[in-house]
């Protein structure tokens, strides 16, 4: 399994691929810095409502995901590479499980560095204690959403030749427009798991908050049910297609 | 006129030392997109030797290949490949090679490097040691540790097929393995067939070259518009064509003279004069070459060759695709 892990990070590394990440895990760091310069410093709860969950968790958290998740399948479809694979003694579920932690291990450093990084030099900007723990917290919490969204976008990119475009519509229709108006769907929103998770590790920070989160058992349980669930059901997908 | 009894020229062919378990068998196989049949209906066994699945591109070769190695599922029957299913039971990659026709190759890896992948996905002990071997049996030593990306087609296939043979595999699925190959190297592939079949591995090659096929093959599966249309040792298959006369090219010195000679023999069904050259078509060969030397000497005649046009795959296939 390990040839397959290796074999999908040296995949992974393409050159734009790479560069184009870089770029977007960095943005978060614009209002952070931004921060340091305002004159009329930002409170903790619109940190929280503009650079955590309107940056980190909607839109960094997913795209990276996104990115990462669909080509470890998606390209091998592209390149009619998959067979290399397929054709092997390999029981199925050992092709996915290094192929989705290739993603993984890729994803979660590059979401939790710029979690932490961006989260932190915000509250020092702001001028805000708690700064360090915030920052642990939502890379934890992040880490978890990313390991959750790389198992739901890699059987994406076994399903699909438009996973990007679907996944981009998943994350900012769905979770980002449907779930934001729809309070029901705060429990189908692995967006919303990993903000839970953020306001369980930091829970002073949500005081005063009015948003509404879900109990981080729920997202414990919702998060480890899109994990497995996924998981599975790109392993039997991989067992029932036809692999060109 | 009735046509050719496939069914005798596949015992024949089984009778001549093919007879034994099957290694893969295919029965009553179909597979269809949507409205289109791929493959209709198609049974046969695959036993140690060579066979060659031949057929015109579009025939459902691939297909049918994709069905046996598990890479497609059928839409009706069953395909089994030693007594198993590659779709069920990955174990059986550890005794089959394949490869498949437009398959890709890594191509940020090394020749070796993408070897030595293949032999560790195959769980072969020493890797090193049987990808070095691989890589020397197709002669790409020289180039194995450059970027397959720098390969040229030839030397892509050759490297594929290197990674096909790495786990030493009794069963052996080659689509299409010549194409992009150079004369040069399409004999050192024959060969190195020859050696892997009389080593006693089982070796299904499909090919629309059918020149090269008929070379390696012991026995033939023609498949025609999907549908299998016949099977059995190629010269046997031709033989049972007794519907069809053969075409003979005759050039001699006086083809008019000649022509007009022939036409009143049994063995001639009719002459064609094209410019200087004289065809004939004949239903009995044995008899019209018996006779042919005579006549010509009758005639005052002097023969300088005979070619017989249509003892080729090439032209069983027009035949069964106009039947």
């Amino acid at each position: 399994m390990t040839s397959i892990y290796f074999l999908s990070l040296r995949q992974l590394q393409s050159r734009w691929r790479i560069a184009a990440l870089i770029g977007v895990a960095v943005v978060p760091l614009v209002p952070a810095i931004v921060s340091f310069a305002a004159s009329d410093k930002p409170t903790a709860l619109e940190l929280d409502d503009t650079l955590i969950n309107g940056l980190l968790a909607s839109a960094i958290l997913p795209i990276i995901a996104l990115a990462l998740a669909t080509p470890v399948f998606g390209n091998e479809l592209e390149d009619k590479t998959l067979a290399n694979l397929t054709l092997t003694p390999l029981r199925r579920w050992q092709i996915v499980a290094p192929k989705l932690a290739a993603a993984v291990s890729v994803a979660i450093p590059l979401i939790a560095l710029s979690a932490l990084v961006s989260v932190f030099l915000a509250f020092e900007g702001a001028e805000l204690s708690g700064g360090q723990r915030a920052a642990v917290a939502t890379a934890i919490g992040l880490a978890i959403g990313a390991l959750v969204y790389c198992a739901m976008f890699s059987w994406l990119g076994l399903v699909s030749r438009r996973a990007l475009g679907v996944g981009l519509l998943y994350a900012f229709v769905w979770e980002g427009l449907f779930g934001t108006f729809v309070d029901g769907l705060k429990y189908l929103s692995v967006k919303q798991y990993a903000l839970s998770i953020i306001n369980a590790l930091d829970p002073a920070r949500f005081d005063g908050s009015d948003q509404t989160v879900i109990g981080v058992t729920t997202a414990a349980i919702g998060s480890s049910v899109v994990l497995v669930v996924f998981t599975w059901l790109t392993v039997r997908r991989l067992r029932r297609m036809d692999v060109p | 006129m009735s046509g050719p009894d496939w069914a005798n020229v596949a015992d024949k062919s089984l009778a001549d030392g093919s007879a034994g378990a099957p290694i893969v068998r295919v029965d009553n196989v179909s597979k269809w997109f949507g409205s289109l049949v791929a493959v209709s209906e198609v049974s046969f066994d695959v036993r140690p030797g060579i066979t060659g699945l031949l057929g015109p591109n579009g025939a459902g070769k691939t297909t049918l290949l994709r069905m046996i190695t598990g890479l497609a599922e059928v839409s009706q029957g069953e395909v089994t490949v030693f007594g198993g299913s590659p779709r069920t039971d990955p174990e059986l990659y550890r005794r089959i090679g394949i490869m498949v026709e437009h398959e890709g190759s890594y191509d940020f890896l090394t020749g070796r490097r993408f070897v030595e992948l293949a032999a560790r996905l195959r769980k072969v002990a020493d890797v090193t040691r049987a990808a070095t071997t691989s890589i020397d049996r197709v002669n790409l030593a020289d180039a194995a540790d450059r970027p397959i990306k720098t390969y040229s087609r030839g030397m892509r296939q050759r490297i594929r097929l290197a990674a096909t043979l790495v786990h030493e595999p009794e069963l052996l699925i080659l689509d299409e393995p010549l194409n992009g190959a150079d004369p040069r190297q399409r004999i050192e592939f024959q060969e190195l067939l020859l050696r892997l079949a009389s080593e006693g591995r089982t070796i299904l090659i499909s090919s629309h070259v059918l020149e090269e096929v008929e070379l390696l093959a012991s026995r033939v599966l023609l498949v025609v518009n999907g549908k299998l249309a016949a099977e059995g040792d190629f010269h046997a298959i031709r033989e049972a064509l007794d519907d069809r006369p053969y075409q003979v090219r005759i050039l001699c010195d006086r083809p008019r003279a000649l022509a007009a000679g022939l036409i009143g023999l049994e063995a001639v069904d009719s002459v064609q004069l094209d410019d200087d050259t004289l065809i004939v078509l004949s239903s009995n060969v044995g008899a019209l070459q018996a006779s042919l030397a005579h006549s010509a000497a009758d005639l005052g005649v002097r023969l300088t060759g005979v070619e017989p046009l249509d003892d080729s795959l090439e032209s069983v296939f027009g035949y069964l695709v106009d039947r």
